[in-house]
C-alpha cells in the first residue's frame, strides 16, 4: 500500500500523542500505528493527479478518504474510464451520491447523522461520542470489504468498478440494533440511557471501590448467581425474592432495587476482586478498564496480543496485526515513481 | 458557540455550517432517519423476502459496488426457516431421524401463523420511498 502524501506530510502526522511526548512528523502513534507496512511517496498538491495517472497503469486499488469535491478534483472517476482493471474505494462523509454529496464531514458529523450519536450519554445531556474514531474506522473496514469483494469481480474478469462508502451510511448500519426498523415496528423512541439500561437484567456500569464495573446480567441464571453473591456478601436477603427470578422482564419493574442491591454488593470490592468471583459464579461482569488496565491485563497478554512496533527508531507495545514500521515522509518516492 | 446554536433549530444550524463550508449535522434521532432525503437518494434501507412478513424493511450494506452490488437475497430468517435446508440438502439427514430430533427438543419447527404485516406498512410507504412496499 502506497500513501502520497504533501510535503508537510500526511495531516495524520500531526496527531497526539507523540512518542515520548515530543512532536515529530515520524513520532505521532497514531501515524505509527495505522500505517506501519505502508510506502510513502512525495507528490507535490499539484503534481498529485498526474501521480496517479502514473501509479493507476500498475494499481490495482486507488483508496480515496476525504470531501467528495477533493474527489473530483482528483480525476478519480475518468481515471477509472482509463484503466478499465482498477478499482477505486471512496470513503467520503456522506458518499458521492445524494443532495448531500458536497457536505463536509468527520467522525462526530457521521456519528450524529447516522443516528448513532443521538443513543448515547446521559438523557439529560447532549449526546457524546466515543474517543478514538470508532466510525471512521467502521467506514474503512466497509471500504475494505467492499474493495475486496471488488478486486474478486477484477480479478474474474478484468473490469474494475467504484466502491462508495458514506460515513453517515456505516454509523446508521452500525445502530441497526436500535435502528430505524426497530423503531418503526414498536414506536417506541430510543434514548440516551448513560452507563444503565432501564431493563431490570441489571444492565450497566456499577460503582467498585476503585472505578467501575459492567454487569449483564440478561439471563435467568446470571442473575440467579448474582442475586446468590449479594446475599452472601451484604446480607440483603430482599435480592433471592423469587418475584426477582426468571429473565430480564421479571426485574423489568423493580430495576431500581436490583440496581441498588448490585452497588451494594459491587462498592465492597475493587474491580478485579468483582472480576475474578463474579466470573468464577457464572456472572456477566467485565472491569471497566482504563489504558493502565489494558497493558496489564494478564489475558491479552496470555493471547499473544501485543506486539512490538518501531516509531522513530524506537520499539513500543502495540496491539498486534501489522507488519513492519510506518515510512519515513518520501521513504519510496523514488522507488515507486522510477517504476511509473 | 452555544449562544448562536440556541437560536436555531438543528437543521437549520447544520444548513447555515455547511453552506459556510463547516462540517456539521443534526444528531438524528430514529425517526429522522426514515425521512433524511440522503439516505432515501442512496436507497440505504430496503425491502427483502421475509417468510413470515412477505416482505420485511432492512439496512442495506453501506459500501456500494458501483458494477457487482450484489443482491440481498432476504431479509432476516424467521425462527426455524432453513430446518429442511440445513438437516435435510446440507446434513443429509432423513425424515425419521428429523423427527427424532425434533421430538427429543434438539431442533424446532417455524411455529405455522397466518401471514403478518407489520404494523407500519400500511403508512410508512408515505415517508420512506421504495419500490415494493407490500
Amino acid at each position: 500500500m502506497i500513501r502520497l502524501e504533501p510535503p508537510a506530510g500526511d495531516p495524520l502526522r500531526s496527531r497526539p500523542p507523540f512518542l515520548g511526548g515530543r512532536h515529530g512528523l515520524e513520532r505521532s502513534l497514531w501515524w505509527a500505528y495505522w500505517n506501519a507496512g505502508k510506502k510513502s511517496v512525495l507528490v507535490e498538491a499539484e503534481a498529485e493527479a498526474a501521480a496517479l495517472e502514473g501509479l493507476a497503469g500498475t494499481a490495482g486499488l486507488i483508496c480515496f478518504s476525504g470531501p467528495a469535491e477533493r474527489y473530483d478534483a482528483l480525476g478519480l472517476a475518468s481515471l477509472r474510464g482509463r484503466h478499465r482493471s482498477l478499482v477505486v474505494s471512496s470513503v467520503t462523509p456522506f458518499g458521492l451520491s445524494g443532495p448531500n454529496r458536497s457536505w463536509k464531514g468527520g467522525e462526530l458529523v457521521g456519528w450524529a447523522a447516522g443516528g448513532a450519536a443521538a443513543l448515547v450519554g446521559d438523557a439529560d445531556r447532549a449526546p457524546v461520542v466515543p474517543y478514538g474514531e470508532l466510525g471512521l474506522i467502521a467506514a474503512g473496514r466497509f471500504a475494505l470489504m467492499g474493495s475486496l469483494a471488488a478486486l474478486r469481480a477484477a480479478c474474474r474478469d478484468g473490469e474494475g468498478q467504484l466502491v462508495d462508502v458514506s460515513l453517515q451510511e456505516a454509523m446508521a448500519f452500525l445502530t441497526s440494533e436500535t435502528g430505524l426498523p426497530t423503531f418503526l415496528d414498536d414506536l417506541i423512541p430510543r434514548t440516551r440511557m448513560g452507563s444503565h439500561r432501564i431493563s431490570g437484567g441489571p444492565f450497566g456500569h456499577f460503582p467498585s471501590s476503585d472505578g467501575f464495573v459492567h454487569i449483564g446480567a440478561a439471563q435467568p441464571a446470571h442473575w440467579d448467581a448474582l442475586a446468590a453473591w449479594i446475599s452472601e456478601e451484604t446480607g440483603e436477603e430482599s435480592a433471592l425474592d423469587e418475584s426477582l427470578r426468571g429473565n430480564l422482564s421479571a426485574r423489568f419493574h423493580t430495576h431500581e432495587l436490583v440496581d441498588y442491591l448490585t452497588a451494594q454488593l459491587t462498592r465492597l470490592h475493587t474491580k478485579q476482586e468483582l472480576f475474578i468471583e463474579g466470573q468464577r459464579r457464572g456472572v456477566t461482569l467485565a472491569p471497566v478498564n482504563d489504558v493502565p488496565a489494558v497493558a496489564a491485563d494478564p489475558h491479552l497478554e496470555a493471547a499473544g496480543y501485543w506486539a512490538e512496533l518501531e516509531v522513530d527508531g524506537t520499539r513500543v507495545r502495540a496491539p498486534r496485526g501489522f507488519r513492519g514500521r510506518a515510512p519515513r515522509l518520501g521513504e519510496h518516492t523514488e522507488e515507486v515513481m522510477d517504476r511509473c | 458557540m452555544s449562544a448562536w446554536t440556541a437560536r436555531f433549530t438543528p437543521r437549520e444550524v447544520a444548513y447555515r455550517l455547511q453552506s459556510a463550508g463547516v462540517p456539521a449535522s443534526p444528531a438524528l434521532e430514529l425517526a429522522e432517519l426514515a425521512v433524511s432525503p440522503q439516505l432515501e437518494a442512496r436507497g440505504f434501507y430496503r425491502l427483502g423476502r421475509h417468510a413470515r412478513f412477505g416482505q420485511d424493511l432492512f439496512a442495506g450494506y453501506p459500501a456500494q459496488l458501483s458494477r457487482t452490488p450484489g443482491e440481498v437475497a432476504s431479509a432476516g430468517p424467521a425462527l426455524g426457516e432453513h430446518n429442511d435446508y440445513v438437516l435435510g440438502e446440507l446434513l443429509g439427514l432423513d425424515e425419521a431421524e428429523r423427527r427424532r430430533l425434533l421430538e427429543a427438543g434438539v431442533v424446532f419447527e417455524m411455529p405455522s401463523a397466518p401471514p403478518m404485516k407489520r404494523p407500519y406498512f400500511s403508512w410508512i410507504r408515505h415517508f420512506l420511498r421504495l419500490e415494493g412496499w407490500p
